[in-house]
């Protein structure tokens, strides 16, 4: 299984903090922002992970990760030219991935779980795709799934109405047909490729597989998240 | 009165955090850490300011702050090659200061009091100011007596008080003078402490106990709490 971390965007929500640096560089409490969303994929037993960011700050990627040897891993970088979704992004992963499953982890998502026996799981073969929940206080602001006996059965985005209060989180787990998934997508309103239209993909398959996070999960994405995230992460050092 | 402001340190006691990003870019809350210093000095009235970058990182503290325009100051900037410590950084800029006083700040010290009143009231000599400390071995540290400093020592090991002389500085011109005859310390550099020295031994320092918080955000634990309490005790 290869990993893949979606380091892109402007983070725009941030400025002035961004100014001189991509968000995934700033720091939550101790380590650059990345390093966590690293540090999971390598304590689940990845080695080979690709980095995938976009213009102006992608050597600074370089400078503090470096090849990946610190972290006992191969860091591959691939370079998004323009913004086009989750999705998009993903899709530049092809080659590196090929042929094989692969661990999707955006850049800005922080978790206190381990991924370890989820992936485990994954690799049985149970399940076609694979997503991770968080009850959350106010999911309209998220993709929501609705499970029903047990089996999730829809994934929404933003919706007015929630049928659940738990959120799909910015980590997933996919079969090697991903990228043919992707390619069949067509952009949203916001002329993007989403990410929840390749989930409701595996949804409809009837196979798509959840773990329902017990710690906490934060992004951190906004000043306040960005703060929250650093407040999470002392707490859990406790 | 101009002001000065450091940000030419390496910022190794943050470790990973400072390969992509200066120490004083980091974020504080909501904003770069330097824009604290830059507020401070502009909400004292001080419009001339000069940041002191080292080479490496010149160009994303200009990128940053540009000419000053958002903050309502005028910005230079004069770049210290070498990491010689603060007397060395503030010697550079000599020639702006034709009797001129000086207001210098170290970039990672985040503290809420204003310098307003100190800095108009200010009559020549220096000034220092003082928060009482938890761990006085890692500061300068004044002795106090009557209302007066009585000595000054740099990260002494039996500290004969507990409070630290903080990162902010009031200079009169002659301040360049007194550098010029400084003797290095153990380490090679010339220490600020020595330099406030000069002036205690002139009876010409003075100083003020800072009434809010004051941190040293150069370590990961100083740089969060100084995020802590920017966020708790904005007005």
């Amino acid at each position: 299984m290869k990993g893949i971390i979606l380091a892109g965007g402007m983070g725009t929500r941030l400025s002035p903090l961004t100014k001189v640096t991509n968000k995934h560089l700033l720091p939550v409490y101790d380590k650059p922002m990345i390093y966590y969303p690293l540090e999971k994929l390598v304590e689940a037993g990845l080695k080979d992970i690709m980095i995938i960011t976009g213009p102006e700050y992608a050597g600074h990627f370089v400078n503090v990760l470096g090849n990946g040897e610190e972290f006992k891993v191969n860091l591959t970088y691939k370079y998004q030219k323009e913004a086009g979704g989750i999705a998009q992004a993903l899709s530049l992963a092809e080659k590196f991935v090929d042929g094989e499953s692969c661990a999707v982890i955006l850049g800005d998502n922080i978790y206190e779980d381990s991924f370890k026996t989820a992936i485990q799981t994954f690799q049985t073969g149970m399940f076609s795709a694979y997503v991770f929940l968080k009850k959350v206080e106010d999911p309209k602001r998220f993709g929501v799934a609705e499970i029903v006996n047990g089996q999730l059965i829809g994934i929404e985005e933003k919706p007015a109405k929630p049928k659940s209060n738990l959120a799909v989180t910015g980590f997933y787990l996919y079969p090697p047909d991903v990228f043919d998934i992707v390619k069949t997508l067509k952009p949203s309103e916001r002329k993007e490729l989403e990410i929840t239209d390749v989930n409701n993909h595996y949804v409809k398959g009837e196979n798509m597989g959840y773990h329902l996070l017990k710690g906490f999960w934060t992004d951190a994405g906004t000043i306040d998240s960005l703060y929250r995230a650093a407040a999470l992460v002392i707490n859990s050092k406790k | 009165m101009k002001g000065v402001i450091l940000c030419a340190g390496k910022g190794t006691r943050l470790k990973e955090l400072t390969k992509a990003i200066p120490k004083c870019l980091l974020p504080v809350y909501d904003k770069p850490m330097i824009y604290y210093s830059i507020e401070k000095l502009a909400q004292a009235g001080i419009n001339d300011i000069i940041i002191i970058p080292n080479y490496d990182n010149e160009k994303l503290f200009r990128k940053a702050l540009g000419n000053g325009d958002k903050f309502g100051v005028n910005l230079s900037y004069v770049v210290q090659y070498k990491t010689e410590g603060p007397v060395v950084a503030l010697s550079l800029v000599k020639g702006c200061f034709y009797k001129k006083n000086i207001a210098l700040l170290f970039g990672d010290n985040i503290f809420q009091d204003s310098l307003e009143t100190v800095v108009k009231n200010f009559n020549g000599g220096a000034h220092v100011f003082l928060k009482k400390v938890n761990d006085p071995e890692r500061f300068g540290i004044a002795e106090l007596s009557k209302g007066k400093i009585l000595s000054l020592e740099e990260k002494p090991e039996h500290p004969k008080s507990d409070y630290a002389v903080a990162g902010v500085y009031l200079y009169d011109s002659k301040v360049f003078d007194h550098i010029k005859n400084l003797k290095p310390a153990s380490n090679g550099e010339l220490g600020i402490t020595d330099l406030n020295k000069v002036y205690l031994n002139n009876d010409e320092l003075n100083f003020n106990v800072l009434q809010g918080y004051w941190v040293d955000a150069g370590t990961p634990d100083g740089l969060c709490s100084a995020g802590i309490l920017s966020k708790v005790y904005r007005p």
